[in-house]
């Protein structure tokens, strides 16, 4: 037995005109299929209309403040983590394109006299400084001297500071966005 | 589930970062995000959690939502698609049971017969919504739950509006046979209350 249209007039609760009501009635009289199907829908039709809202547990938005409070924190510290491992990342992808570049360019005796030549060089360069200190700290008034080795010192000092306090911050929250 | 001023107030006071504001939206729309969340897992302990990562993902994702629509439709969106991967990711459904006896309302006129007959008919459709597949199953709580339109639910759940008629057929039908042929006792309106299946 065909059971359309009755099947989709019984279960999608269309409008029906008087003529369709009297089709069904008709075969809802033949057929123990569709009546029971028409039973069934309304039973399910009736308990859908007395659906209820299950609501949470008391305390549901303080919950959620704190769990936002440890999502943003781990957040900043995933991000903080993100940007240290790329910045590594691309130190280590730079040195081993020099390494690369001075291996297809030079031989190995040519680099070793150029890391002792660089050496000797930065040796002879702090010699230099080392003497031209000297020299500054001779010429200088004493007073002018302890003064700006007073000033040199805290500025070093506080620049160290910064630098230390920024990269912590950096490592334990990210960077802040909006 | 009207969208009021305040309503816009609070939205836009929480698009600029203010937590305040969005801590006012969680507390008005906690119990449909919930509701919609224990529905589709069936589960407390689940549907808190999805609840709670919903309005996660709606604080993050607030930058994107347009005034212009249905607040409580994108939350409920977020909520239907967070529950539908959690759905088919779990193998064993879970019904908790205890939780559907405490949600219905107590009868002004019970007699004992009558509210524990109640009482079995709504977990027994709440065991055949549970049954249902994951996105027939989101999609008759929005209309059923929600009173969501064709359209709503399509755009909820990213599907074609004539996808979503024809998932609401199939579903009406297999509940409607399911309840039929699974508790003939309690569900045939011809007979009487007293009367023997018998006749």
């Amino acid at each position: 037995m065909n059971h359309q249209p009755f099947e989709t007039w019984i279960v999608d609760q269309i409008v029906m005109s008087a003529d369709q009501r009297s089709e069904l009635e008709a075969h809802l009289l033949v057929c123990q299929q569709c009546i029971r199907l028409q039973h069934g829908w309304q039973s399910v039709n009736r308990q859908f209309g007395a659906r209820q809202m299950v609501a949470p547990t008391p305390g549901f938005t303080q919950r959620f403040m704190v769990n936002l409070e440890q999502r943003r924190v781990e957040e900043q510290r995933t991000q903080a983590r993100k940007f240290l491992f790329f910045l590594l990342l691309g130190i280590i992808g730079l040195s081993v394109l020099l390494a690369g570049g001075l291996v297809l360019t030079s031989s190995p005796a040519d680099w070793l006299a150029a890391l002792l030549g660089s050496f000797t060089q930065a040796v002879v360069s702090l010699a230099r400084v080392e003497r031209w200190l000297n020299l500054v700290v001779q010429i200088l008034p004493p007073a002018v001297s302890i003064g700006f080795w007073i000033l040199f010192t805290s500025t070093l000092s506080l620049m160290g500071l910064v630098w230390m306090t920024s990269l912590w911050r950096l490592s334990t929250q990210g960077a802040q966005t909006k | 589930l009207v969208v009021d001023t305040l309503e816009i107030t609070w939205l836009l006071q929480a698009k600029q970062g203010d937590n305040e504001a969005f801590t006012r939206l969680v507390e008005q729309y906690q119990t449909p995000v919930y509701n919609l969340c224990y529905r589709m897992l069936s589960s407390v302990e689940e549907a808190e959690d999805a609840a709670q990562e919903t309005f996660w993902r709606a604080y993050r994702s607030l930058n994107k939502y347009d005034v212009q629509r249905s607040f409580i439709t994108w939350l409920l969106s977020i909520a239907a698609h967070y529950c539908i991967d959690q759905y088919r990711r779990r193998k064993v459904p879970v019904v908790d049971m205890d939780m559907f006896a405490e949600e219905t309302l107590p009868d002004p006129s019970p007699t004992p017969e009558k509210e524990a007959g109640r009482l079995e008919e709504q977990r027994f459709l709440h065991r055949l919504v549970a049954g249902l597949p994951a996105q027939d199953r989101a999609a008759v709580i929005m209309r059923y739950w929600y009173d969501f339109s064709d359209e709503e639910i399509a755009r909820a759940l990213s599907l074609t509006v004539s996808a979503v008629k024809s998932r609401l057929h199939r579903t009406r039908l297999r509940l409607a046979q399911m309840w039929q042929s699974s508790q003939p006792e309690i569900v045939d309106p011809e007979r009487t209350e007293y009367e023997s299946p018998a006749f």
